[in-house]
């Protein structure tokens, strides 16, 4: 309890004048111990207390009278609840914990992008019986709802040629990828058959120094280009990826800065490069950012020559190269094709920057 | 963000925040109630508001719910625009005939020549070793009654927000405050005054295998056990916490993406099971729904009994373990 | 001022305050108590009150008879009361608020309700609470639930320092109700500007007064919550309209609420659902009549010389030929398109349940477009 009153005395007693106090604020008492002293029409009366506790404040001095009723001692305590019923956690208005939680929390919900599979319960179960992937399956139904014949069909299509296998990892973003540069790039490949002065022992690198010499002469096949709003950012150097060729797929990762690095360094930095990629170990920041790329498709297999590789948004061009082969006069010509956006890039632009590159190797 | 604005507040006090701000903004605003003026509620959720608004303002009525919620409808015709306390839930059974009969149907009846914008504030819920009829949750009357709006916050934030929100709405609204929860934890709230959508769930915890829908003081136990199972070593955020917040009219868009997404659901209510608004969602989702979901809907609520008294309530009470075991079973069925 | 002895009090009861005997006569000739009120001079108003009583009673003889020919739905009849609710009707200012229960035709159309709104109401179209004095409240069926939206409204207009009154009409069984009873409190507690009126017309439904309750007289009952109250003959309008412009024009001067009880009798059923002859003797309803309340005003003004025989006639005319100009208007009101029920739920009705509109339209169609049509009979 918090406050004692001065409780009834019996034998019709009403009141009662406060005669010693044995207690003061402060003070820790236990139960029983006499707190002060008391004077009746009768008797002076010792008044015990009733708990254990701390005194916050005693009422009444000296002289005073006190009537059954009235407030003599007041505890110390935790703070009440502070409801009239009940029992509210123990947190008092007054005085907070300093430490407060965060409260996250937005209006709605965030939609998925990926479309959601329709099929109904008992369509579910038939593919679970039947050993059907519903994720794979595609929907003949309204709004693309999956149907049980659409699962049956499903599993006669597995049960004779196998189960389909999803795409992941840089297979899946391979296919992605590609379907957005279909939508989007204008693409237009110019095929040059260039002589070589002589064979260089890396081609690759000496063709990234011959690109980053005419990205310099014409930079309008270094751009980021973007589509939406009609806008390009002339780039002032050159990070070139290069297409590697793993197990797992396409991957490509970005040599940085080729105009100012030597032929040298660019050598030691790809076997760097290739290596992370082989070794699954390539930090997916060098996977990004390249302003052009280079696909050596020729280093794979001597009778490629030329191509039609696919520029990636947001940059505007891509040179392959095929297999060196030699003409009559024992003359090696480099086969270079070259693919251009042309929202973004003129054949002009493109048929210089092919000489430059013819320029740097011949 | 201004931060002269930012208060550290628990649940109660946003209330008390709100009212103030409210009330500070438009003279039409006025309460009555039990015990609120001097007293400042038995919850000390007006605390302080008669002495900076007035006796004129602030009205300690005498006993007598069911006049409080008519008087309430009679201001909120006459251009005030009243806030009406009824101390605990359990007693709000006397205002049914006006808020049905009267508060519900005005705008309607009268072809919105007359309308009642009034808020009926109750704490409601169980948890407080409170007396018998203390613990109520019977929000479900409620919702079922054309014409009203029925808001349940949890947390102080959005008990400011959607408090100030019914407040500025034109129909009347049955704002029910989570009593286990009016000092339970203290978080920073911002007392600018901006209200919260009604009639939109709000979402705590992003997930992508199993949406997880509740409100009032569940909302604490269910945030306990989301981020608990959204940190477990190896996995990504599985649960999607949907916090309903307005009972009536229900957000089905919000909970129709979340579904569509997870394909799994768990209600949870403290609620009596039969007729619980669980059992409205978990209708809308067998209409409109059905072909997205990997497993059948789930429902955590309290039984078809009336809450024990405070000794076996634990009892009758959601725990985190209940939720938990719900969402596993919800995981592992399928069709 | 209505002589003080008339206030209740516990020790004394004193009869209904009454100036006019039940032929009309003044009583205060006959060597009774009163002297009449000086507005008994005002020609203009006296015929005003008769006009609107028997407006009032050719319009709910109209009505009953359209229910028993199915056009419009259950009624309550007014008969015998007309002078309470003409008084009632009369005594308010444009600004001050009525909160009726449902026998109030005659206040209403005092109010300036038209009888077609009236008609839209009871033939079950919410249109008809659309209209009137913007802040009277529409007709209340929930018994006395009326009396606590009374005392919220005359909270607000204290609060928005309006020196406007609040009327609220209940009936006998009305004030057995819990509603009332708190209404009053408060009332008397937060010294409301509101006047009670209780119809005492002797019937709720089939039970008498003296089930009703064990007090001597209903106006009492405001004794507890210390309102100031009296008990008036009812079917005297000079009587009714003394008190009713005093008890206003005391609310407004913000000196409290006042409880009137208007003694009356229901002479006719308690609704057109009724048949009162299960629970009461014809001799009973017989004896009533000789103190209903038209003809005791008509012959006081015939006795004061504003009115003739033959004005009566041309008022009945008139009567009758203004009811069947609104029957006839009430008939041409089309019945609003199914989807009405959605507009006024809420100030807009929530997006997230529009499927429900779209299914209404489909329901209309189904039921009622198709050659098929499964309700004859209705359009």
């Amino acid at each position: 309890m918090r406050y004692f009153k001065l409780p009834d005395l019996g034998e019709g007693l009403i009141e009662a004048e406060i005669v010693e106090w044995h207690v003061k604020a402060g003070d820790q008492v236990a139960t029983d111990q006499l707190m002060l002293a008391v004077e009746t029409a009768k008797a002076i009366v010792e008044i015990p207390s009733p708990q254990m506790g701390i005194i916050e404040h005693t009422f009444g001095e000296i002289g005073d009278t006190v009537h059954i009723g009235e407030p003599l001692v007041e505890y110390q305590g935790e703070n009440d609840s502070v409801s009239v019923v009940g029992n509210l956690s123990a947190q008092p208005l007054a005085d907070k914990a300093p430490e407060t939680v965060v409260d996250r929390f937005s209006v709605g919900v965030k939609v998925s992008s990926i479309a959601a599979i329709q099929v109904s319960p008992s369509v579910r179960g038939l593919a679970g019986r039947l050993g059907v992937d519903v994720g794979q399956v595609k929907g003949t139904g309204e709004g693309g709802r999956i149907s049980s014949d659409d699962i049956e069909k499903a599993a006669r299509m597995n049960q004779r040629h196998g189960n389909s296998e999803k795409l992941t990892g840089v297979r899946k973003s391979m296919a992605k990828v590609m379907v957005k540069s279909h939508q989007q790039v204008v693409p237009v490949t110019l095929f040059a058959d260039v002589p070589l002065a002589r064979e260089p022992n890396d081609m690759t690198v000496t063709v990234a120094k011959a690109i980053a010499f005419a990205c310099a002469k014409e930079p309008a096949l270094n751009v980021w280009f973007d589509g939406d709003k009609l806008s390009r950012r002339l780039l002032n150097f050159v990070d070139l990826g290069i297409a590697v060729d793993t197990e797992q797929g396409l991957f490509v990762p970005v040599l940085r800065q080729v105009q100012e690095r030597s032929e040298d360094d660019l050598k030691a930095g790809l076997a760097a490069l290739k290596d992370a990629v082989i070794t699954r170990n390539i930090p997916p920041a060098e996977l990004t950012g390249a302003t052009i790329i280079l696909s050596n498709y020729g280093s794979l297999n001597p009778y490629c020559r030329y191509g039609t590789p696919i520029v990636v948004p947001p940059m505007v061009a891509i040179v392959g190269i095929g297999a060196i082969y030699s003409i009559k006069d024992g003359e090696k010509i480099l086969p270079i094709s070259l693919t251009f956006d042309h929202r973004c890039v003129t054949g002009g632009e493109a048929s210089r920057f092919i000489g430059y590159i013819a320029e740097q190797l011949n | 963000m201004n931060n002269e604005t930012l208060k550290n507040v628990n649940l109660v006090e946003a209330i008390n925040m709100a009212l103030n701000y409210a009330m500070s903004h438009d003279e039409s605003i006025v309460m009555l109630g039990e015990d609120i003026g001097k007293n400042g509620g038995v919850f000390r959720a007006t605390d302080g508001l008669q002495e900076k608004f007035g006796f004129t303002r602030i009205m300690d009525t005498p006993l007598a719910e069911t006049s409080i919620a008519g008087a309430a409808v009679g201001m909120a015709v006459a251009g005030l625009k009243p806030i009406a306390e009824i101390q605990f839930m359990g007693f709000i059974y006397a205002t049914l005939e006006h808020i049905i009969c009267h508060a519900a149907r005005m705008r309607n009846r009268t072809r919105g020549r007359l309308t009642c914008p009034m808020v009926l504030r109750a704490p409601y819920g169980g948890g407080i070793h409170a007396p018998e009829h203390h613990s109520e949750s019977t929000e479900a009357i409620f919702a079922h009654i054309p014409g009203l709006r029925v808001v349940i916050p949890s947390s102080p934030a959005r008990a400011y927000g959607l408090l100030l929100a019914a407040i500025e709405n034109p129909d009347p609204v049955i704002f029910l405050e989570p009593k286990r929860l009016y000092r339970s934890e203290v978080h920073e709230v911002n007392d600018n005054g901006q209200p919260l959508p009604l009639d939109r769930c709000f979402t705590l915890r992003e997930g992508e295998e199993l949406t997880l829908i509740s409100w009032g003081a569940c909302i604490k136990e269910c945030l306990a056990v989301v981020d608990q199972m959204n940190a477990e070593p190896g996995s990504h955020d599985r649960i999607e916490l949907i916090d309903l917040a307005s009972i009536k009219p229900i957000d089905f868009a919000t909970i129709s993406d979340s579904i569509k997404k997870t394909g799994r659901c768990v209600i949870v209510h403290e609620a009596a099971k039969t007729c619980g608004v669980g059992a409205e969602i978990a209708a809308y989702i067998a209409e409109h729904l059905m072909a997205y979901c990997k497993s059948p809907v789930k429902r955590v609520t309290g039984f078809d009994t009336v809450m024990p008294y405070f000794r076996n309530e634990q009892h009758y009470l959601i725990s985190e373990l209940d939720i938990k075991a719900a969402i596993n079973t919800s995981l592992n069925t399928r069709f | 001022m209505p002589h003080k002895s008339s206030y209740i009090s516990s020790s004394s009861l004193t009869a209904p305050l009454q100036y006019l005997s039940s032929e009309g006569e003044p009583l205060s000739e006959v060597g009774g108590k009163h002297e009449l009120p000086d507005f008994v001079n005002d020609k203009a108003l006296l015929l005003q009150a008769y006009r609107w009583m028997n407006l009032t009673r050719a319009f709910d003889q109209k009505a009953v008879a359209l229910q028993r020919t199915g056009i419009i739905g259950t009624y309550p009849s007014s008969l015998g009361q007309e002078a309470i609710s003409v008084a009632c009707g009369m005594a308010l200012e444009k600004n001050d608020v009525f909160v009726p229960y449902y026998r109030d035709h005659g206040s209403q159309l005092v109010r300036g309700h038209l009888i077609e709104h009236l008609l839209l109401y009871w033939g079950g179209d919410e249109r008809g609470s659309a209209f009137g004095p913007p802040l009277d409240m529409p007709i209340c069926v929930p018994i006395a639930t009326q009396a606590s939206h009374a005392v919220g409204i005359a909270s607000a207009l204290k609060i928005q320092q309006k020196r406007q009154a609040v009327l609220c009409t209940l009936g006998d069984g009305a004030s057995s109700k819990g509603d009332f009873l708190e209404a009053l409190n408060l009332a008397g507690s937060w010294h409301l500007p509101v006047v009670f009126v209780i119809n005492n017309n002797q019937w709720a439904i089939s039970v008498p007064r003296h089930i009703q309750s064990g007090a001597p007289t209903l106006a009492q009952k405001a004794s507890a919550a210390a309102i100031p109250n009296l008990q008036v003959d009812g079917n005297d309008f000079i009587a009714m309209y003394e008190v009713l412009t005093e008890a206003l024009q005391r609310a407004r001067q913000r000196k409290g609420p006042m409880v009137i009880e208007a003694i009356s009798y229901r002479l006719s059923d308690h609704t057109t659902a009724d048949d009162a002859s299960r629970y009461r003797e014809q001799d009973e309803v017989d004896k009533a009549w000789k103190n209903e309340p038209i003809k005791r005003l008509q012959k006081f003004i015939f006795q004061c010389g504003f009115w003739d025989k033959k004005s009566e006639g041309c008022l009945q005319d008139d009567c009758q030929t203004q009811i069947e100009k609104s029957v006839i208007a009430y008939q041409k009101i089309e019945a609003e398109q199914p989807e009405a029920m959605f507009d006024h739920m809420y100030q807009s009705w929530p997006d997230v349940l529009d499927d429900q509109v779209v299914e209404c339209g489909e329901k209309y169609k189904r039921n009622f477009l198709t050659p098929e049509n499964q309700f004859p009979g209705l359009k």
